[in-house]
């Protein structure tokens, strides 16, 4: 249900930067996914991508990173909410606990 | 459950082959021709002409291809978390095209110097950016200026 990731790269700067971790949930064809959440999925080169919920359409969840230069939904297109198989709930390295 | 993988957030397709040893040979080339030209005896020889002329095309050429280089690893390799790192890198570059415009403009060994100088400046952030010591060396071969490069 719950998985660490570790950021690498900077496309979701300022947001996320490398090397920080974040809390996942997994996704299921029940879960609610909204625009500006940040999500996890599998590129078609089987590694682990996480960028943001950009636009949600007819054709799927258009996700895009913060930087202009992100590799994202403009290079491969919408995805399908089966690929999205996580959701970033907190960003471990800079959480306060109160 | 609590293993933790590593979630890419990737730019660019990038080939991640960046040296700024292109743009120092460059700048090194701009200096090499402003002595050639200032050795030469004026005449109204074609000969003359024909190897001024030639010096000033490959010193025009070199001074743009320093713009080129940097402007390539500035907008392609440096990120805005390396920006944070070196909030002087956008004047740094600024000042890297100025002073190569100017080393088209005019026949001025200082100002080639100075150009030089300012790449060498730009090479250091980029090698620390990298993690990589840094050391400056005479160049083994005319006009022997200094140059940073990984040590």
């Amino acid at each position: 249900m719950l998985k660490l990731f570790k950021i690498e790269g900077f496309s979701l700067f300022p947001l996320l930067k490398e090397n920080e971790v974040v809390l996942c949930v997994k996704l299921f064809s029940f879960s609610k996914i909204k625009i500006d959440d940040i999500v996890v999925f599998k590129n078609k080169d089987n590694s682990i991508m996480i960028k943001k919920v950009k636009e949600i359409n007819s054709n799927g969840y258009f996700v895009e990173g913060e930087n202009p230069d992100s590799i994202d939904s403009r290079n491969f297109g919408e995805l399908q909410k089966k690929e999205l198989l996580y959701k970033v709930l907190i960003n471990c390295t800079t959480y306060k606990f109160h | 459950m609590f293993n933790i993988e590593i979630a890419k957030a990737h730019c660019d397709v990038p080939c991640g082959i960046y040296d700024p040893i292109s743009a120092q040979i460059a700048a090194l080339s701009v200096i090499r021709m402003i002595d050639l030209m200032e050795s030469l005896e004026k005449n109204d020889s074609l000969e003359y002409i024909n190897t001024i002329t030639r010096h000033i095309s490959v010193k025009e050429e070199e001074a743009e291809k320093v713009k080129h280089e940097i402007r390539i690893i500035w907008g392609d390799f440096i990120k805005a978390p390396m920006i944070e790192q070196f909030p002087n890198i956008h004047s740094l570059v600024h000042n890297i095209m100025a002073l190569a415009s100017a080393n088209r403009q005019h026949v001025s060994r200082a100002k080639a110097v100075e150009l030089l100088e300012a790449v060498n400046e730009f090479a250091e952030i980029f090698w620390s950016l990298k993690n990589v010591e840094t050391k400056k060396v005479k160049a083994n071969y005319l006009p022997n200026e200094e140059i940073v490069i990984p040590s």
